[in-house]
């Protein structure tokens, strides 16, 4: 390159500045060019790499999702309260029915045959869905059985169809209906919870959507040589497991039920059962009811509104409002006035506090003045209860000694307790309604709402702290009424309530569990001792128990009544409407559970008077009885308890007239004998009956009963040997549950069997009984 | 090393043509060709086979064409690197002309196919005359900057006969159309007269001139404007934008290069070649090298390249006589410019034509045509005389 090129040959050769450009040309395309070439690569498939991978493998693969199956819901005892099984949905592919020229009215005749009314499919919406051909996704039915979805699938198969197809479903089912409907809750139609548990453990429950994911050409068909797929296994949801008894639940839901009948209650009702050491729920429930298996379907009297209705607006907001209605969990959603039941509250503080005891007394004139109040606070008792012990003043739920004791507590240590005990909350709520939650593991929780500090402590205006005093003025909601309680007569400790014990996989590996929590301990275990005796004196005090109503024979049970007059409606100058409640405890000594019932509005129309003593306790008393021995505690009776403690029938049938007698006099039975012969016929009324003890059983010896029927007889308000006596002429017996305590002044407020009724001999009728002597009527 | 092959001194003294003195082939020039040759056949087969398939013919169809369009080019460039440059010479301007008389046939018998007239039907292969007149101008332009000598520096010698010759096959292209290829020509014909001793001035001129035009194209012709706004923002036009269609090839390549990483998914596991990336196995090829062989394998067949043009040029350096020195100028920058351009397409550096890869894309006159110029860069390098004296 340095030679020089001279003469001709430099015209043959290439001279100097040729080479000069080749070389120029040489570093710009062979190495510059290359180099930013290097630098653009390493941009695109280095640096933008991640971005552009997932372009290409966004189109590159097909993804096909598959319905995880949800966990299932236990009670505490492993009974399946909820549900899932496999179910499938049914998806037209319009636009595939065009591609492949498919006979969409051949297809849609064939799902609609299939099908048909029970899945509520009709050949006409099928075919305009079939007809719309720009979709591929019209779904036709949802939660399809398996055997119907086999039947298109052979339809699909015979006839080479690509146009309607199948995709994994799911339905819920929950096996005892409307059990516990308001705790556990319901999924809407694509699964996903929508109220109590479902909703709240939604996620856990749900599990996880599994995907198959293929390698496709831009046709969507697979790849050549390239075999890709992946598959994601759809995760059943994990279960859940209750801290509610289905038997538990069961009685509450019994017993209230029945209430909300005699008592004929209009607005609803609530119970809630809690194990007071942990905090757990053991039931909970809240009329009117709704069948979860078909949630959106309402009561009978409110589908007769709703058909009743003119327009069609006029029907679906009925509806609705219904809907709401029963899918509200009055339990924890609504707040109220506790009344009487908050006495517990601010005899609890007030003992912790040591400014009463057993031996402080009280007098009670029948109202007392206020600071800042005009009026003065009445008892419910106008002629007042006169001087009493504390003790006294718990038992008569007096008013005035109640609004004594607030005020020896103080409104500053009365305000502290309040939030000690999850009334109020002031620490995330200083400037609001210092609402407070217990924060159960429970959709749509309410809280309370309180007064506010300054309006509380005002010393010159102390009517806030007389009417908190005996549970007015403020509202709280059943569970946070029932949590406090516990706390009351636990040992002084406020749980943390809570409705699911654990969450486990598909191994009954535990993933989460709920241990017992406590929140704060807000009174002593001495303290708590001296409030369980107390209480124990309101039911099992024959005459000055104001809940003796709640006594169940051979059982200690502590408790409170409770009836608040609806302050709203009483400003409306509509009649007088009360919530009345009862909440009771057992045993009282060791409490296993606390039982909370409140009776939204009784009817002013049955004759019984409105009150917590006359409606709350026995409900809650009839709960108990059936609860406390399938909890497994052992009863112990006094001797009145034995003596009127109702006995079963031995089966005598065949033995001879000696030995049917001696077995009915082993247990307490006496014996009329009707015929000539030496051995027993029949018998009324047969073996393994319950009557009242003492009652005469009707043995025939050869002789055949009267077919002659009797006409049951009226027995409100008789007691209960009346009742028996009476019965017994006629040849009918008698049974209760109600414990009989004190056999002259309890009597009969409703009979199995309506009077007037044409019976047959040996027809036993039960009875329910409640102490109704004139001087226990009161709002109490 | 074998003993036809020799090296050359830097600093070999410069002895007057010879023709009749041959050495042996350049060896590494050689090796390069073959080695980009063999890779090219893999990477058409693995980037083909999806096509062939979906389209009903076997997967290896377009590899076996292609393996018999390589095969018959091998022959062809071994035949070429015997010719002595002398008889290249003495044939140029015929070679030209036929080539401009074939160029002319096409827009009156051509063959049409995706809206262009391209291609003569020869029975046994579509004959593509614009990849002829590639080599016809190289061929030409070395021969008139030879007779033109000293002259080149002036207008009327040095610029103007070339100026027509070109605007009468950017005609003719214009007629087709083949705009890449009058690109291409436009190029390689500014490089060599840049090289053949063109004032610079004329040139810078040329390439102002040229910008102006591309500017004003792109303020005035809607085509143009789209594939400029396609460029800039590939991923921009959703479905239904009209822009849509035109950015999907250079989408659907950046996907395919982008998947690659530094090792790629492996030699035929791309998956942008199903049906995805249009033209996978001609213009877009190298994109599925990128998806499949990663960073890693598209900077070795990048660095085959650099090496195969550095030595393209470094064998022109060596050559004694101007017109080999000009043709194998010509034959190196024909490489580097498709080579260069194709990359940058492809990975969307500059705005998409259609230019393909050299050895690689499937197509049987260019892989001919671009062995035959192989062939004549050997036949040069056999005039490289030899260093005396071990």
């Amino acid at each position: 390159m340095t030679q020089k090129p001279t003469g001709r040959a430099s015209a043959r050769t290439p001279n100097r500045m040729m080479l000069r450009r080749t070389l120029f040309l040489l570093v710009v395309c062979g190495i510059v060019a290359f180099l930013v070439l290097g630098g653009r690569l390493y941009h695109v498939m280095i640096v933008k790499h991640d971005e552009y991978e997932q372009g290409a493998i966004s189109q590159q693969l097909r993804k096909k999702e598959v319905a995880a199956l949800r966990g299932t819901i236990y009670d505490c005892n492993g009974k399946i309260l909820a549900k899932s099984a496999t179910r499938e949905t049914v998806i037209l592919s319009p636009a595939d029915i065009v591609k492949y020229d498919e006979d969409a009215a051949l297809i849609a005749r064939t799902v609609t045959d299939i099908l048909g009314e029970k899945y509520g499919v009709d050949y006409e919406t099928v075919l305009a869905k079939a007809e719309n051909h720009q979709s591929f996704y019209e779904i036709v039915a949802r939660q399809v059985d398996p055997e119907d979805a086999d039947r298109i699938r052979e339809f699909k198969e015979e006839n080479n169809i690509v146009g309607v197809w199948m995709a994994t479903d799911s339905k819920r089912y929950y096996p005892y209906g409307s059990l516990a409907a308001h705790i556990i809750g319901f999924v809407g139609m694509d699964n996903t919870g929508l109220a109590g548990i479902e909703s709240r453990y939604d996620d856990a429950l749900s599990g996880k959507t599994g995907r198959i994911v293929r390698a496709a050409d831009e046709k969507g068909t697979g790849m050549l040589l390239v075999r890709y797929e992946d598959y994601i296994d759809a995760a059943v949801g994990y279960d859940v497991t209750l801290t509610t008894d289905a038997t538990i639940q069961y009685y509450l839901e019994k017993h209230l039920q029945q209430a909300v009948q005699d008592y004929d209650v209009q607005n609803g009702a609530a119970a809630i059962a809690m194990n007071p050491n942990t905090g757990a729920i053991l039931g909970m429930v809240s009329l009117g009811n709704f069948d979860l298996n078909d949630y959106q379907a309402v009561s009978d009297a409110a589908q007769q509104k709703i058909d009743a209705a003119e327009d069609e607006t006029e029907k679906a907001e009925l509806r609705a409002a219904a809907q709401q209605r029963q899918w509200r969990n009055k339990a924890i959603s609504d707040t109220y006035e506790p009344g009487s039941t908050f006495k517990i509250i601010t005899l609890s503080m007030a003992l912790e506090e040591g400014v009463v005891d057993e031996n402080s007394s009280f007098y009670c004139g029948g109202s007392t003045a206020v600071r800042g109040r005009t009026d003065p606070v009445k008892c419910w008792k106008t002629a007042g209860h006169g001087a009493q012990s504390l003790t006294q003043a718990v038992q008569h739920s007096c008013n005035v000694a109640f609004v004594q004791i607030g005020q020896l507590v103080g409104a500053e240590t009365f305000y502290k307790y309040a939030e000690a005990f999850g009334f109020l909350n002031l620490t995330t709520n200083r400037d609001s309604t210092l609402t407070a939650r217990t924060g159960i593991d429970l959709a749509g929780e309410s809280g309370s709402i309180w007064w506010s500090q300054n309006t509380f402590y005002d010393s010159e205006n102390l009517s806030q702290l007389a009417s908190a005093s005996f549970g007015q003025t403020f509202t709280i909601t059943p569970l946070q009424l029932i949590t406090a309680v516990s706390a009351c007569v636990n040992g002084g400790y406020l749980m943390q309530p809570y409705v699911v014990r654990e969450v486990t996989d598909a191994n009954g590996k535990v993933i989460s569990a709920n241990e017992p929590t406590v929140v704060r301990q807000v009174i002593s275990e001495e303290t708590s001792a001296r409030v369980r005796a107390i209480l124990e004196q309101v039911v099992g005090d024959p005459v000055d128990g104001t809940g003796k109503n709640a006594y169940v024979a051979g059982y200690r049970i502590g408790g409170k009544t409770g009836t608040s007059e609806k302050v709203a409606q009483d400003a409306a100058g509509g009649p007088k409407e009360y919530i009345v409640s009862f909440i009771g405890f057992a045993p009282a000594d060791d409490p296993k559970i606390v039982i909370l019932v409140l009776l939204d509005t009784p009817s002013n129309e049955t004759g019984i008077y409105i009150s917590g003593g006359q409606m709350g306790a026995p409900t809650v008393g009839k709960m108990f009885a059936d609860i406390l021995p399938y909890m497994g505690v052992d009863p112990e009776y006094s001797e009145t308890e034995k003596a009127y403690m109702d006995k079963t029938v031995p089966n005598v049938t065949g033995l001879t007239l000696e030995q049917a007698q001696a077995a009915l006099q082993d247990v307490g039975l006496s014996a009329r004998i009707i015929g000539e012969g030496d051995t027993v016929t029949q018998q009324l009324p047969g073996g393994a009956a319950v009557v009242a003890n003492g009652s005469t059983i009707l043995l025939y010896a050869g002789a055949e009963p009267s077919a002659e029927q009797e006409t049951m007889p009226d027995l409100t308000a008789l007691t209960y040997q009346d009742a028996r006596d009476r019965l017994a002429a006629m040849g009918l017996y008698l049974t209760t549950q109600s414990s009989i305590t004190s056999p002259n002044t309890q009597s009969i407020t409703d009979q199995s069997i309506p009077a007037g009724t044409p019976v047959d001999h040996g027809t036993v009728v039960r009875v329910s009984l409640v102490t109704s002597d004139a001087g226990m009527l009161g709002r109490y | 090393m074998n003993e036809n092959i020799r090296r050359i001194p830097r600093r070999a003294a410069r002895p007057e043509p010879a023709e009749t003195v041959r050495g042996g082939m350049d060896f590494p020039l050689l090796a390069l060709t073959l080695m980009l040759l063999l890779f090219g056949l893999v990477m058409v087969f693995s980037a083909s086979f999806p096509s062939a398939y979906y389209e009903g013919h076997s997967p290896a169809y377009y590899f076996i064409r292609q393996a018999g369009f390589a095969a018959f080019g091998a022959f062809l460039m071994i035949v070429c690197s015997r010719i002595p440059m002398a008889t290249y010479r003495r044939y140029t301007v015929l070679i030209f002309l036929l080539s401009m008389a074939a160029l002319a046939l096409v827009p009156i018998i051509g063959t049409e196919a995706n809206g262009a007239r391209r291609w003569i039907d020869l029975k046994v292969f579509q004959f593509q005359p614009s990849e002829a007149v590639k080599l016809a101008v190289i061929l030409m332009f070395a021969n008139m900057i030879c007779n033109t000598r000293a002259q080149m520096k002036t207008f009327k010698y040095g610029v103007l006969p070339y100026a027509a010759i070109l605007i009468a096959i950017i005609g003719l292209l214009a007629l087709e159309p083949h705009l890449s290829c009058a690109i291409i020509i436009c190029a390689l014909a500014a490089v060599m007269l840049f090289v053949g001793g063109m004032r610079w001035q004329y040139l810078v001129g040329a390439v102002g001139a040229g910008a102006a035009l591309i500017y004003v194209a792109s303020k005035t012709m809607s085509y143009v404007q789209e594939r400029i706004a396609v460029w800039r923002d590939p991923f921009g036009p959703a479905i239904g934008d009209p822009l849509y269609d035109k950015a999907y090839q250079i989408k659907q390549s950046l996907w395919a290069v982008g998947s690659g990483g530094f090792t790629g998914l492996g030699l035929g596991e791309g998956r942008q070649k199903f049906l995805y990336l249009p033209e996978e196995h001609n213009d877009y090829i190298f994109a599925i090298l990128c998806e499949e062989l990663g960073l890693i394998g598209a900077l070795a067949v990048l660095a085959l390249f650099a090496l195969l043009i550095c030595r393209g040029y470094w064998i022109a350096l060596h050559t004694p006589d101007r017109y080999s020195f000009l043709v194998a100028v010509g034959v190196t920058t024909l490489l580097a410019v498709q080579v260069l351009l194709n990359v940058a397409v492809v990975t969307n550096f500059i705005p998409c034509t259609g230019i393909s890869l050299p050895f690689f894309s499937y197509g049987g006159t260019a892989l001919v045509l671009q062995l035959a110029e192989m062939g004549i860069l050997l036949s040069i390098s056999r005039e490289i005389p030899a260093r005396r004296s071990t």
